[in-house]
Parts: C-alpha cells; sequence; structure tokens
C-alpha cells in the first residue's frame, strides 16, 4: 500500500488551503471529503478577500478548481477511522483505506439542533436546517430563523427575498451578527427580529403551523403562526474521529492546537472551525489560514525539519 | 450519423425490454411519475430522490444513490425528480426540505430521509427496506 505524505480530511475551506499549500510543498497527498464544508450553507460571502460578493457554493467550486488546476484531486467518500499506526496512520473510509505519515484534520462541523423532541419529526416538514437548500420552498410564506448570530442573520436576509415575513428569533437581547448585517436585517422591512425568546414547542398536523415562543425577561408564552423555521444555531466541533484517535479537545469539542496547528498526537494536525484556533471565529479566511498552516508544518516532519 | 445513432439506441432499448431489462437509475417527471414510480413500485422497489441543481448536499447525495442502485444490481429503481423542473409532483409529497429521498414500494411510500446521509448510512436504509 502506498504510504502518502498526508492525508487531508475535508474538503471545505480549510482542508482545500492545506492541500493547495500541499502542492507547493510537493507533498504526495489525498483529500478525502464527503462534501464541501459549511461553506456551501451560506448564501453570501462578502469578506473573503478578493471576492467582494459571492456565494459559499461558488467560493467552494472556486477551490475545487483552484486544487484541480494545480495538480490536487479529491475524493468524496466516507471517513470512518483514523488511526495511529507506528508512526504513520491508517485512514479507513467506505471505500478503501489508505496510509499517511501525517494527517490533516479539517472536518467542520454538524449543525446544532434545536433540542426539541417534536424536532426530528417535523425536519423535512417546515424544520430546515439548510437555508441556501430550502429558501425556495417558502415563497411568500411565513418563515423564523432560530439563532442571532452571522449564520442567522445571512439566513434570514436570503429568506426574506423570497418569503413575505421573516422572523428572527433568539435568546439574547441583540443580534451577534457583524454590525454591517445587522443594518441589513434592520433595513429589511420584511424581518422582524424577536429578542430575549426562545422556542418551546413546534405545533402543526402534517407540518409545521407554528411555534410557542417563551420571552425568558417575562416568562410569557405565545403561539407564532408560521409555514417554517430555520436552525441557524452554528456547529458542534465533528472531532468525533480525532478524539478516537487520541487528539485532545476542550470541553466544547473543539480540538486542542498549537500555533503550527499540531494536536497532541505528533504528525496529527487539524484545521478550520474543528480546532481551537482563531479565537473560535468560523470564517473561511480563518480556516483557510489555518489550512496553509497545518500543511507548512506537515511538510516541516516530511522533510525532517519538524 | 444522428440518425444512425438513433436507431442504435432504439434498437437497443428494445432488446433490453424483450430481455426484461429494467433500467436501474432513471429520471422521472410530473408527466411519467405516475407510471416510472407509482406503478413500477409494485414490481421492484423505487427510491425517488428529490433534488435541484442549487442543492449542494443533493450533489454530494446523488452520486451515492447512484453508486448504491449499481451495487444493488436491479433490487431497487433510483427515481431522480428535479423539483424545480417539476412543481406538482414535488409539492403533491409536501417537498419542503431538499435532499428528500422517498421508498416506494407497492404503490405508496413505505419509508422517508431527508437531507444529508453519508453513504454507509443510506446503504443501510436501503438494506432495511428492501428486505
Amino acid at each position: 500500500m502506498k504510504t502518502y505524505d498526508t492525508v487531508i480530511l475535508g474538503a471545505g475551506p480549510a482542508g482545500m488551503s492545506a492541500a493547495v499549500y500541499g502542492t507547493r510543498y510537493n507533498l504526495s497527498m489525498l483529500v478525502i471529503g464527503r462534501d464541501f464544508g459549511t461553506i456551501t450553507e451560506t448564501d453570501e460571502i462578502s469578506n473573503y478577500l478578493g471576492f467582494p460578493s459571492a456565494s459559499g457554493t461558488e467560493l467552494a467550486k472556486k477551490f475545487t478548481a483552484h486544487l484541480k488546476d494545480l495538480g490536487g484531486t479529491v475524493r468524496y467518500e466516507e471517513i470512518l477511522d483514523i488511526k495511529p499506526d507506528g508512526g504513520n496512520f491508517t485512514v479507513t473510509t467506505n471505500r478503501d483505506k489508505y496510509t499517511s505519515r501525517t494527517v490533516i484534520y479539517c472536518l467542520g462541523g454538524v449543525k446544532r439542533k434545536l433540542g426539541l423532541p417534536e424536532e426530528e419529526r417535523f425536519a423535512g416538514k417546515g424544520v430546515s436546517y439548510c437555508s441556501t437548500c430550502d429558501a425556495a420552498f417558502f415563497r411568500n410564506k411565513t418563515v423564523a430563523v432560530a439563532g442571532g448570530r452571522n449564520s442567522a442573520a445571512m439566513s434570514a436576509l436570503l429568506l426574506s427575498r423570497l418569503a413575505k415575513k421573516v422572523y428572527i428569533i433568539y435568546r439574547g437581547d441583540r443580534l451577534k451578527a457583524f454590525p454591517s448585517s445587522v443594518r441589513s436585517v434592520e433595513k429589511t422591512g420584511n424581518i422582524t427580529v424577536i429578542l430575549d425568546s426562545v422556542i418551546r414547542e413546534i405545533k402543526g398536523k402534517d407540518s409545521v403551523e407554528s411555534l410557542v415562543l417563551e420571552n425568558l425577561k417575562t416568562g410569557e408564552r405565545r403561539d407564532l403562526r408560521l409555514d417554517g423555521i430555520f436552525v441557524e444555531f452554528g456547529h458542534i466541533p465533528n472531532s468525533g474521529l480525532a478524539k478516537k484517535a487520541g487528539a485532545e479537545t476542550l470541553d466544547d469539542g473543539r480540538i486542542i492546537t498549537d500555533s503550527g496547528m499540531s494536536t497532541n498526537i505528533r504528525g496529527l494536525f487539524a484545521a478550520g472551525d474543528v480546532t481551537s484556533g482563531s479565537n473560535g471565529f468560523e470564517q473561511v479566511i480563518t480556516a483557510a489560514s489555518e489550512g496553509a498552516i497545518a500543511a507548512q508544518s506537515a511538510y516541516k516532519i516530511i522533510s525532517g525539519g519538524g | 450519423m444522428d440518425e444512425l445513432e438513433d436507431i442504435r439506441k432504439r434498437k437497443l432499448e428494445e432488446m433490453k425490454r424483450k430481455l426484461g431489462h429494467r433500467e436501474t437509475n432513471i429520471e422521472v417527471n410530473d408527466g411519467n411519475f405516475g407510471e416510472k414510480v407509482i406503478e413500477q413500485s409494485k414490481e421492484v422497489p423505487v427510491v425517488v430522490d428529490f433534488w435541484a441543481e442549487w442543492c449542494v448536499p443533493c450533489r454530494m447525495l446523488g452520486p451515492a444513490l447512484e453508486h448504491l442502485a449499481d451495487k444493488y444490481g436491479g433490487k431497487f429503481v433510483l427515481a431522480k425528480l428535479n423539483v424545480d423542473q417539476n412543481p406538482l409532483t414535488s409539492s403533491k409529497y409536501g417537498i419542503m426540505s431538499i435532499p428528500s429521498v422517498k421508498m416506494f414500494k407497492n404503490g405508496g411510500i413505505a419509508d422517508e430521509f431527508v437531507g444529508m446521509l453519508p453513504e454507509p448510512s443510506v446503504d443501510e436504509w436501503i438494506k432495511r427496506n428492501i428486505r
């Protein structure tokens, strides 16, 4: 079996950036990913240098084309296991097994749910976790976005172009998105922000018909009639396989990395939203930066300098 | 040349029909859903993938379903329906999230899931449903 210099796990911004730098370092490598990562959940990205306005999908496609241009490819496989193996690593997917001297772990996060018992019953029946996938089904309807950070604001702005009415429901006393996004939300006539509130129940027969909201300050409960709810509570770090391989994580699941994006296991690096790096600032540009650093660190080990 | 190609395709289709060959990976639309999905599901399970061009998870799930349709070699038929181009069927089945995958058996929905699933999980879902 061929031993790669590095296997990069994840084909989002961190993984693709690591791969682009990997080609510059002439590393023999493989990129394995299931999809483009959470970047495609964003309808508009306007803070990635050189791209004043692009959808997440457009950027992801450009990243893939960039890597392809440099001779790299991505295998879309499901990663099942990573095992440190006498100084090397064995990565098992649903299709094959791969051996490498280093691994760069860039598996991002999985969407956080509302956590209500009836949530699963309504998934696909008015509860959505992907506004870029499902916004088109809510043309001229009333919807809510649960959450108050950047992803919630972006999701609400996308929905406001199609839906009749959009509510943002957030437990905080003010939105915590970028000030420019908050301003856009405030300026959009069909978005109403409901603060200090949480969703206690989803009601409906065959699909979502209303939400029970509770105001955390007054304790008052009320029904909000609508057709759909988009959950934008951020992500849970997808660090399970790294943890199983022995990587240390913070209590919230993010993999602990040093300034070279190295984990506590020699040869295992991590980059992007799954790490404790970049102050938890989950941005395309920070993920790309961490990926580049991880590739350089992997190169140092391969070339005997690390 | 085009005409020759058409004749070749037609002959191939006729031969497949005569040999009882069943297409395992088809595209369906509002017009033929009844025949290709509902009616066909009375003979063999039909897995319908409701998808759209602009849905990235759909474009990831699609190849996994196609791979499984090949792997199972005719034990189920994969039918792909583009929700953008076929609003009647999408609306009839209350599609509000994609990817949305429904298993049709004996003319009705036997099981379904919504959202991107890894291929091993889809494989498990199919195995469970075509037993």
